[in-house]
């Protein structure tokens, strides 16, 4: 070869090598931490408790007792304090935290601190002091002030508004004048009010202690759940905010008070409200996938920033897969367990089931079923991490798992435009889809075995949806005996509230004879301590007594009742 | 086409294509004969040659798998098939060994059959349905509604013809070898304990077998060094080279395995009972459903139908086959010692595999699963697999001691080890040795990390040799060739007994092996007491058979009072309370009382 044509391959050689390099030195662990990094919620650090102003300020114009009153053309409903106080047990965050004086009392928490002391080694410990836990079950304190005590000082310690609605310092007066209405969103959470009309950053917030978040330290170890720690599985964002109970109003119900009505339907263009009835719907599809994705973050930022000591953290799986007792011709065995490695400590599985739900939902070019988004496959990676391995090796599910995270916050967006589309048509087509994804659900259900976390996401998500369908469709012939199914899932596995909305906050007590107490008295606040027995229980048999056939059976029921024709 | 070519295709059609064919159907009978004839013709005729030259045939070829016969050779009703003893107060004779093995349903024939069944089946599909070659499989499976179509679908696996199976579930010697199905089908008969029969089968038919006393029998012996990655495969793997087993594992040998030797005979039974080598029981088995592997070598024989004269000490008759001597009445303490002692070499060897294989991942071939670290059937099955209850005895009573939780665990963390090694330690009280055993322990406790998942896997690999090598120092003949006396006995329970006032128990498993311990040793020193050896402490008996029966209900996995079949399903000790047991224990301990004050400072 010449010498020309020698250099001229070394040339180009090295053009290329070079261009290669440049390309492949984006990987995408990179990107994918970049990603986790832009999170819903700015974390602790960035959210200084300076910025937080204490429930009074809250109290002086949403405690009224009277509700909206005179001002009938307010856009809130002005007893929201009221209805969160009496009601809510997120007014008991930071009191189950503070343990009896008495050593040997058996609350929960004091039994608790008798195991962590021995295991932290510090006879002082409390959990009332504690980082880790106040992380969830407080709020940030404001600045004391001049120090007196009143009606707020101790309610406020626990969850309060500011812990989902944001830190008020920078919008507490902006947020009463009217030109606030019009503000657009992005100025709002720049501010520091939290959208939590939007579903994605509902759930979220919701997560951030619901599931957890390590970001915000909120963290729930398994050394806590040895210890006594209720256990956190399974999240489902619309049966939860009923639970709380609602302390606002449906956009529905907004829409219609007199004074907005005029202004309503531009009010809702400028914000993407739903405009039609069925709001449930668009929480639970948009929260299924929030929860997947919340989930997977959860992992990728563990195994991020876990030392190699505390790794794994056995709390991240799923608890059932190993705590249950053993028995000859058991319901895993029966079950199967899909494309995992029977033995090895797999994921959980809850947060994936309504996410799956959810990707069915998205719309593809037809003939392009292969190619659309799917959930195993999108899982692949991550699962082939714990199936390698048992707990994943650290690194390879850190970037499995944030890249599965960046891939559903895009199907997140790409469903949320969809969903206004179809939700807002008219009730007919809106009825049609609706429909459509409660055959979906059904299918889902039995088309597998499902353990009780997933069947009782499956559950709630029905009650939700189903509501939807019947204000899009009212006076269905079949309602009843939707109804009677419904009911045996409530009862098959205990899920200890009724579907209606807001019952519970139908009518606030006249408050303005009330004593004014330090700690707000409970009216339907049973302690999840004290809820426990019964919720283990239903879980033990569920497995042990094979009822995952009774709910499979179900729900082939239900979708047979949807595909029959509704007669007169 | 010209000429030339056509000539040249005239060639081919007239000579090539006979030519090619031919050499193509030369070369595949070449190889068919290369695969060998089924071996068993081949050693049927060998041991008609063997017969007829009255001179042992010299060990064929390595490969292992041709010196077996199949128990259809013992079962012959002029050899051991014979008839059995027509009353039940007639000892078994060699005469009838097969006979009795057969139909006193030894346990070991099952091993087989079943692996037949729906379950085994079923345990195998799951345990391979997560490879990827297996994912149309997957598929299919998933989309099958419900069970009647499960099981058609179920059918086309065969665990009988999977070695990872049998290794264990017949004589097959090591996953790479290849016996005739027809042997297989035995299940764990003859030759897996008295080793292949092909280099001694005429000869101990002979008056000069008798003569060689000892010489003609091999000793079983465990493996502490873990083989180097790579050749042994365990479940999920595959073999990348043949592994051959070691010859003084009586393999092809013309000694018969020694199973009279109660040292050999634990050896030979944990090589399944606990596992080792190619023969693995790990918790992706487990999970796929099969039962967990708990021996204890005192209640397995005790449970053990008997195709021998159980009367008659053993070990004299390995050293004299003429020997009449009496079956030793300690023999179920010195059982007791010996399996403690053997599982736990078993379990330190096979940790010290596992650790080893899990470090070079290189060693599994693409497609197959990598074997688990950490490997969770070596620790506490009932510190994870319990139900949660908001009143645990765990919370209650063992998480709030401060000394409970022993090396630093947490609560929530796992410990290790339960089984195998929670009696062990008392066994320096047999030596004398007590600081042998416990440093090797402690170390492997404290290395085994978080304490369970270390950085660096290879670090346990020594400790766990070591564990494995002090194990067999403590089995070694001078501790256990003697028998024992009743005194001795006592002074060990009375030894025990302190040893447990100062450590309780902290769950299931070491409750239970405490329990078998307590019983091994008084029905030991009972037998004595039987026999008339004088001296012995007098203990209110009754009292302590109501205790020892008491205990043992406390240790139950199910619950007596749910319906009959309920009660078999359970598979864990759900109704375990610890607070109780402890109290139950507390009771023996002191009804076992006049030991301990009439044991201190005599020697053992």
């Amino acid at each position: 070869m010449s010498k020309q044509s020698f250099a001229m391959l070394i040339g180009w050689g090295l053009w290329l090598c070079g261009g290669a390099a440049a390309v492949l030195s984006q990987t995408p662990a990179e990107d994918a931490r970049k990603a986790v990094q832009k999170r819903a919620i700015p974390a602790s650090a960035e959210r200084p408790v300076a910025d937080f102003i204490g429930l009074r300020k809250c109290y002086l114009c949403h405690g009224s007792s009277t509700g909206r009153g005179e001002l009938a053309d307010c856009l809130v409903l002005r007893n929201e304090y009221i209805r969160w106080r009496d009601a809510d047990r997120h007014t008991q965050a930071y009191a189950v935290l503070v343990a009896d004086s008495d050593v040997k009392s058996e609350k929960l928490v004091n039994r608790m601190e008798r195991i962590l002391r021995i295991s932290k080694n510090d006879p002082q410990w409390t959990a009332a002091n504690a980082a880790e836990c106040l992380s969830c079950h407080s709020t940030p304190q404001p600045p004391s002030g001049d120090g007196s005590e009143n009606q707020f000082t101790q309610l406020q310690k626990n969850v309060t508004c500011e812990a989902c609605h944001g830190p008020g310092k920078n919008w507490e007066t902006a947020h009463s004048d009217p030109s606030w209405r019009v503000k657009p969103i992005a100025d709002k959470t720049a501010a520091g009010m939290r959208n939590l009309r939007d579903p994605v950053v509902k759930t979220t917030v919701c997560l951030s202690c619901h599931l957890g978040n390590v970001s915000e330290g909120k963290v729930v170890t398994h050394d806590m759940y040895a210890a006594g720690h209720p256990p956190l599985t399974g999240f489902e964002v619309t049966a939860f905010a009923r639970r709380m109970p609602w302390h606002w109003e449906s956009l529905a119900e907004k829409s219609r008070v007199p004074g907005l009505a005029a202004a309503w339907p531009k009010f809702a263009e400028q914000y993407d409200l739903p405009r039609g009835p069925a709001e449930a719907t668009r929480e639970v599809l948009l929260g299924g996938l929030v929860e997947l994705k919340e989930y997977l973050e959860l992992l990728a930022e563990y195994a991020a920033d876990a030392p190699a000591t505390a790794w794994p953290e056995l709390a991240m799986y799923d608890c059932f897969a190993c705590h249950h007792d053993l028995q000859a011709a058991g319901g895993r065995q029966r079950r199967g367990y899909g494309g995992e490695v029977p033995g090895r400590p797999p994921l959980r599985y809850w947060p994936r089931v309504l996410a799956e739900l959810a990707i069915l939902q998205l719309s593809h070019p037809a003939g392009q079923e292969t190619t659309a988004p799917n959930l195993t496959k999108l899982l692949e990676t991550v699962s082939q991490t714990v199936n390698d391995r048992p707990f994943a090796d650290q690194a390879k599910l850190k970037e499995a798992a944030a890249l599965a995270a960046e891939k559903i916050d895009k199907l997140i967006v790409q469903l949320n435009r969809e969903l206004s589309d179809k939700l807002n048509a008219p009730h007919e087509q809106a009825a049609e889809f609706v429909r459509k994804i409660l055959g979906d659900m059904a299918k889902l259900a039995a088309n597998n075995y499902h353990d009780y976390d997933s069947a009782r996401q499956l559950a709630w998500a029905w009650f939700a949806v189903a509501d939807d369908l019947r204000a899009l469709q009212p006076n269905d012939a079949r309602e009843r005996e939707f109804a009677q199914r419904k009911s045996q899932l409530n009862a098959l596995l205990q899920l200890s509230f009724q579907a209606e909305k807001g019952a519970a906050a139908a009518a606030p007590p006249d408050q303005s004879t009330a004593p004014q107490l330090s700690v707000p008295p409970p009216t339907n606040k049973t302690t999840v301590a004290a809820g426990l027995p019964l919720q283990l229980q239903v879980r033990n048999d569920y497995d042990a007594q094979h009822r995952y056939l009774e709910v499979k059976r179900l729900f082939v029921e239900l979708g047979a009742l949807l595909e029959r024709k509704e007669s007169r | 086409m010209t000429t030339k070519h056509r000539h040249l295709l005239v060639n081919i059609a007239t000579f090539g294509f006979p030519l090619v064919s031919s050499a193509l159907a030369v070369g595949w009978l070449l190889l068919r004969v290369a695969e060998g004839a089924p071996p068993r013709f081949a050693a049927v005729q060998l041991a008609q040659k063997a017969v007829a030259s009255e001179t042992p045939v010299a060990n064929p070829k390595p490969e292992i798998a041709a010196n077996f016969v199949g128990a259809g050779s013992c079962a012959s009703n002029a050899c051991h098939g014979g008839p059995p003893p027509q009353r039940a107060d007639i000892a078994p004779t060699w005469r009838n060994a097969y006979t009795l093995w057969f139909a006193q349903k030894d346990p070991h024939r099952q091993a087989y059959t079943v692996l037949q069944t729906e379950r085994s089946r079923q345990m195998l599909w799951l345990l391979d349905a997560a490879l990827p070659a297996n994912a149309a499989k997957l598929a299919e499976y998933q989309k099958l509604p419900a069970d009647p179509e499960r099981k058609r679908f179920l059918q086309q696996f065969e665990p009988q013809k999977d070695a990872r199976c049998l290794v264990c579930h017949s004589s097959l010697p090591s996953v790479s070898a290849k016996l005739p199905q027809e042997i297989l089908a035995d299940g764990v008969s003859c030759e897996a304990c008295h080793g292949p029969a092909r280099g001694w089968l005429e000869q101990h038919t002979l008056e000069s077998w008798a003569n060689k006393k000892a010489a003609r029998l091999q000793s079983f012996e465990l493996e502490c060094a873990a083989h180097p990655a790579g050749t042994t495969s365990g479940i999920g793997n595959e073999l990348p080279a043949p592994q051959v087993e070691k010859t003084t594992n009586a393999a092809g040998a013309e000694q018969m395995g020694n199973t009279k030797d109660l040292v050999s005979r634990a050896n030979l039974c944990v090589r399944c009972h606990v596992g080792g080598g190619d023969r693995e029981v790990n918790h992706d088995l487990i999970a796929a459903g099969h039962p967990r592997l708990f021996f204890e070598y005192n209640a397995f024989m005790a449970n053990l139908p008997r195709h021998w004269n159980d009367s008659l000490d053993r070990a004299a008759l390995a050293a004299d086959p003429r020997s009449m001597a009496p079956r030793p009445t300690d023999e179920g303490a010195r059982l007791w010692v010996i399996g403690q002692a053997a599982a736990g070499q078993a379990a330190a060897a096979q940790l010290a595999q596992r650790v080893n294989r899990a470090a070079k991942p290189s060693a599994v071939s693409p497609g197959r699963l990598r074997p688990a670290w950490p490997e969770f059937s070596e620790y506490d099955c009932y510190a994870c697999h319990h139900d949660l209850k908001s009143d645990s005895w765990r919370r209650a009573e063992l998480y709030p001691d401060p000394h409970a939780l022993a090396g630093g665990r947490k609560p929530g963390e796992l410990p290790w080890g339960s089984w195998y090694f929670s009696a062990v330690q008392e066994l320096p009280i047999v030596t004398g040795n007590k600081t042998q055993l416990t440093d090797a322990r402690k170390t492997l406790a404290e290395l085994l990390g978080n304490p369970w998942l270390p950085s660096d896997p290879v670090k346990v690999q020594q400790p766990a040799e070591r564990l494995c090598a002090e194990l067999a120092a403590i089995a070694a003949p001078a501790n256990l060739s003697q028998p024992w006396s009743g005194k001795r006995i006592e002074t060990l329970l009375a030894e025990l007994s302190k040893l447990h006032a100062a450590r309780p128990i902290t769950g299931w498993d070491d409750a239970a092996q405490y329990y078998l311990a307590v019983l091994a040793l008084t029905d030991a020193r009972n037998a004595c007491a039987a026999r008339g050896e004088s001296g012995l402490v007098k203990l209110d008996e009754a009292a302590f058979r109501a205790q020892l029966i008491a205990v043992r209900e406390l240790l139950r996995f199910d619950d007596p009072a749910a319906p009959p079949d309920q009660r078999r399903l359970a598979q864990s000790p759900r109704h375990f309370q610890l607070g109780p047991t402890r109290t139950a224990f507390a009771k023996l301990v002191e009804l076992l009382q006049p030991l301990t004050a009439a044991g201190s400072g005599a020697a053992p």
